[in-house]
């Protein structure tokens, strides 16, 4: 088991994986990738503010795609993140309607890396959209529902954190919001859009 | 708020968490596939949870870089200061001497660094390939082959004529002969055909090249970024070809500018 700052792929896979360490992995990919990725983004006409903003979701991505199993090291750790850099700046300039001839160059270029369907450009949309949503609840509601589902905290130690009555009433307002959340989602135009094109394109 | 609905969403938290019984959980399961409105509920709510852990994770992230980025990473060493001195006070002088040491490395690579030097350290002569039986060898390819470059870069006006790969062959004759803002003018030429044409002809060599073209007219902070880019790039032909030192090397020809 990695004791020091240093991971190997497989030590900093089994980190996120296990969900042991996980902060000092994550603040590992920083220290040894920001620098030459945030140069990918900078160089195609990215700012350095968007050379942060897509590392940090290139890790939550990286995280959750190893969490769910669908990185299993075909390549190294560095070779995909360059991927999953690459796909999410170019999904970005579509996204602000800035993809130059260089741009959509390297969309067509030489990816021998497999990025797993969840990063298509549709998919990030709703990620942007579920984050917008969850952004419009109140701050209880929000912290409620990342104590429990996130953190994995029980309603007691929630209760501990807050100050409500009784784990009753914990329970009760999680539920309010979770329903809360769920309406929000339900009545967001994009997500219900990208939702349909992700049908369409699977043939549904 | 709808009590049925408030029922429908605790139930669905809880068949998502597994808390139900088994036969709870298959009543559920059955509910779903008959009722397409229960379903989109269902459904719903499973996005609701992924929205919230979706957001707990970006928080998370967000903080360690935010601490990155803030320079705090020294403050967070320091709190394993305890373990730091248990490694002993010879230990910190070992350090203090490697930082001595690599300080001067520093200071005599600064003093002795040259463009001369990284542009001869990095540049070896492009060789065309040979040629397959039955194809055809065009006279500027000859002119190349036969080392005689100005009859090459005669070949080149008007560049909108030429080919990526004659574009490509005039920008490396123009490095042979010194004439470096022509090759400049070449090879990015050659790069923007690639561009417009969304073709990869002769892309990776043109931006090798054309870093090094950078450094032979002192414009070490344009070689740099395109060594950054190329040593970024696993698949780059010539990623092996850049290494950290060069990208030391141009920074420290940048600051002595």
């Amino acid at each position: 088991m990695n004791t020091g700052g240093k991971f190997s792929d497989e030590e900093l896979m089994e980190a996120i994986q296990k969900n042991e360490r996980k902060n000092d992995a994550i603040r590992y990919l920083y220290q040894e990738y920001f620098d030459s990725l945030s140069s990918l983004i900078t160089y195609n006409s990215g700012s350095p503010e968007d050379a942060q903003d897509i590392f940090q979701e290139v890790i939550v991505s990286f995280v959750q795609i190893v969490q769910d199993g669908k990185f299993r090291g075909e390549s190294s750790i560095k070779t995909f993140l360059y991927a999953l850099a690459r796909n999410t700046w170019l999904n970005e300039l579509k996204r602000r309607g800035r993809m130059n001839q260089r741009n959509k160059l390297y969309e067509e270029g030489r990816d021998s890396v497999t990025i797993p369907a969840s990063e298509s450009f549709e998919n990030r949309e709703i990620r942007k959209q579920l984050l917008a949503s969850v952004g419009r609840l109140g701050e209880d509601c929000r912290r409620i529902l990342t104590l429990f589902y996130y953190e994995g905290l029980s309603m007691k130690e929630i209760l501990e954190q807050t100050a409500y009555e009784n784990d009753q009433v914990v329970r009760n307002k999680k539920y309010k919001c979770l329903k809360q959340l769920a309406d929000l989602i339900n009545n967001d135009k994009i997500i219900a859009e990208n939702l349909k094109q992700i049908d369409h394109e699977q043939g549904f | 708020m709808n009590k049925d609905f408030e029922f429908t969403t605790e139930l669905f938290d809880k068949y998502l968490n597994a808390e139900l019984l088994p036969e709870e959980m298959k009543l559920v399961e059955n509910r779903l596939q008959e009722d397409p409105r229960l379903m989109n509920e269902y459904n719903n709510l499973k996005m609701a949870i992924d929205a919230a852990r979706l957001d707990g994770l970006s928080i998370e992230v967000a903080g360690i870089g935010k601490e990155y980025f803030s320079g705090s990473r020294g403050n967070k060493n320091n709190q394993s200061r305890g373990r730091i001195r248990s490694i002993g006070y010879y230990a910190l002088r070992v350090a203090a001497l490697l930082l001595v040491v690599a300080g001067s490395y520093l200071a005599i690579l600064y003093a002795t660094v040259s463009p001369e030097k990284v542009f001869a350290d990095n540049y070896y002569p492009y060789e065309l390939p040979a040629s397959r039986s039955g194809s055809q060898t065009s006279d500027l390819e000859k002119f190349y082959i036969s080392s005689q470059w100005n009859q090459v870069l005669a070949l080149m006006e008007p560049l909108e004529d030429r080919t990526q790969k004659e574009l490509y062959l005039g920008g490396l004759s123009a490095m042979r002969t010194a004439k470096f803002q022509y090759a400049i003018k070449l090879f990015e030429k050659l790069l923007e055909n690639n561009q417009v044409n969304q073709e990869q002809s002769y892309q990776d060599g043109s931006e090798f090249y054309l870093a090094l073209t950078y450094i032979k007219l002192g414009e070490y902070d344009k070689a740099r970024t395109l060594f950054q880019l190329i040593r970024n790039d696993p698949r780059h032909a010539y990623n092996n070809q850049v290494h950290a030192m060069d990208l030391l090397k141009l920074k420290l020809l940048s600051w002595k500018k």
